[in-house]
């Protein structure tokens, strides 16, 4: 071998690793963002006395299922997480996960309730987000996993899915609805319960299961409280992949 | 030449393992680690083929006894950080391939989980409340457990029917998230099941009482909740086993412990201004040193 050509054999694994690395750059730049909200100032000082880890926690593992699943997940607390930040972002989120407290909050103006929740913003005087704030602005575009880590996100009277262009139907078995999902709580729920549940539903995700089978699963922890209990509505054998379809074996 | 082009392809090869390396972000001794939130808490651990053909062949019985039309089966030993167990998981195919079942065995062969997969309502007729114990025992005997005494039976939307649960009891208490809980359809046909019986601390030899458990939580909640302690009061003070955990204490592990202990379960609840942050407050207190084994909120 010449002395020129020393650096022949290294090519191919060069491109090799150039060519991984550039498909996880294209990947990252296919740019489907997912927004992670996270309310910890109410639930740690200066509302509370105590640090509370278990929300850093959930923050910390939906960002990285959301970064599992392709999108380009950023998570947002404290000051970061106010109502007018998670309303200039939600335009372009396909994407969306909060833990928060949530109700079915009355709406003076509006003279009705809707499903919301409330801001971080660092301190103890948090704003309602409410679902027709985000529905005004996604003006129905196309939403993936949306996940609702709050109270009374999935009761039957849920207006929030409809902020996401989610039906409320269950769609099995060749049928689908496109590529969304939406999870949420019903009723009031411990922490402990949404953390395990929530762990038990991203590890399934993470192990190729569909969003379907992946809920079924974690419906099957070892929960604390007895009445526990979750809903979803979308495309149940939806593989959970940011974006538009790819690929649906059968959902498509 | 000949030679080049072998080395530039092993090579390559080689390229491809580092890339695939840093593509799933998985070290060698990442395995022993303990569960760290963000990342996965099961993984695939190396079990013999024999091992893993039985597990295949009890899925088949199980699908069979429960009526899911699995027609082939595929088990992976999985090490569970989160849950503190290794168990075969064994997923079902129909004719055309398609996932129709998960179940999971503990590794004496035991169900510790099977479900049904898909959105499949059912067709026959609705079944109440009581009528749905019948079919729930059966479920439980077709999958080899032994259930005893009244179930609670719930109706539940995350099952899309019902969810009928035997909890575990020791001690003459009950044993939080353990026992046999069964999921059905509205027509009381199966659809999930799940049997927790994690390991429990021995009994203290002396324990604290309810009024001592009391006193030591109202004390803890001056320190905890601040000043907005004066907006929440106790509602109940109850026994039962719970797996310890981090929500007091920021340095504790990421997942439950894997060991239940005896706790008097404080509740309070809260008003005011503090209820719209936090509706409920659970402090753990040991049953028998009376120290803080960790709590819940609900938010």
């Amino acid at each position: 071998m010449s002395r020129a050509r020393w650096w022949r054999p290294l090519v191919p694994p060069l491109l090799a690793v150039v060519v991984l690395m550039t498909g996880s750059a294209a990947t990252a730049m296919a740019a489907y963002p997912a927004s992670i909200d996270v309310n910890t100032s109410a639930f740690n000082p200066p509302c509370d006395g105590d640090a509370n880890p278990i929300v850093p926690k959930m923050q910390a593992a939906a960002k990285a299922a959301y970064d599992r699943l392709g999108h380009v997940a950023s998570a947002f607390t404290g000051a970061a997480f106010t109502r007018a930040a998670t309303l200039k972002r939600t335009p372009a989120d396909w994407g969306y996960y909060v833990h928060s407290h949530g109700d079915y909050y009355w709406h003076a103006t509006d003279g009705r309730r809707y499903t919301g929740f409330r801001e971080d913003s660092g301190d103890c005087n948090q704003a309602v987000v409410y679902s027709k704030d985000i529905k005004a602005k996604r003006l129905g575009r196309q939403s993936n996993l949306v996940f609702i880590s709050t109270c009374h996100a999935a009761d039957s009277n849920t207006t929030m899915p409809d902020a996401f262009a989610i039906e409320k139907t269950k769609s099995s078995d060749g049928v689908n609805q496109g590529p969304e999902f939406y999870v949420g709580y019903i009723g009031v729920q411990w922490d402990s319960d949404e953390w395990t549940f929530e762990q038990r539903f991203w590890n399934a995700l993470a192990g190729g299961r569909s969003v379907g089978a992946a809920f079924d699963v974690a419906m099957l922890g070892a929960f604390n409280a007895a009445g526990f209990d979750a809903n979803w509505w979308g495309t149940y054998g939806w593989s959970g992949v940011a974006g538009p379809w790819t690929t649906c074996r059968y959902c498509s | 030449m000949h030679t080049t082009v072998l080395r530039s392809r092993r090579m390559a090869l080689t390229g491809l393992a580092i890339a695939a390396l840093f593509a799933i972000g998985a070290g060698p001794g990442q395995a022993a680690d303990p569960f760290v939130a963000g990342g996965r808490s099961s993984r695939p651990v190396a079990a013999q083929a024999d091992q893993l053909a039985r597990a295949e062949s009890r899925a088949r019985a199980l699908t069979a006894a429960l009526g899911i039309p699995g027609t082939s089966h595929r088990a992976t030993r999985l090490d569970d950080r989160f849950e503190h167990r290794v168990y075969d998981e064994v997923t079902s195919f129909d004719g055309d391939g398609r996932e129709v079942a998960i179940s999971r065995f503990e590794l004496d062969g035991t169900v510790a989980m099977a479900v049904g997969l898909g959105w499949r309502p059912g067709t026959g007729r609705a079944v109440d409340s009581v009528d749905v114990v019948r079919p729930a025992v059966a479920v439980t005997r077709a999958a080899g457990l032994a259930v005893s005494g009244q179930p609670e039976v719930r109706s539940s939307a995350g099952s899309s029917g019902w969810s009928i649960a035997w909890t575990r009891r020791a001690d003459g208490a009950p044993v939080r998230g353990d026992g046999v809980r069964v999921l059905l359809w509205p027509d009381g046909s199966f659809h999930g099941l799940t049997r927790s019986d994690r390991p429990l601390a021995t009994v203290p030899t002396r324990t604290i009482n309810a009024g001592e458990a009391r006193a030591t939580a109202e004390s803890l909640a001056v320190t905890l909740f601040g000043a907005a302690h004066a907006e929440a009061r106790i509602i109940s003070v109850e026994r039962a086993w719970i797996a310890p955990n981090d929500t007091f204490g920021p340095a504790g592990p990421d997942a439950p412990a894997a060991t239940l202990r005896l706790a008097w379960i404080v509740r309070f609840e809260s008003r005011g201004a503090l209820a719209e942050r936090l509706r409920m407050v659970e402090l753990w207190i040991d049953a028998g040193s009376g120290s803080l084994l960790g709590g819940d909120v609900v938010e």
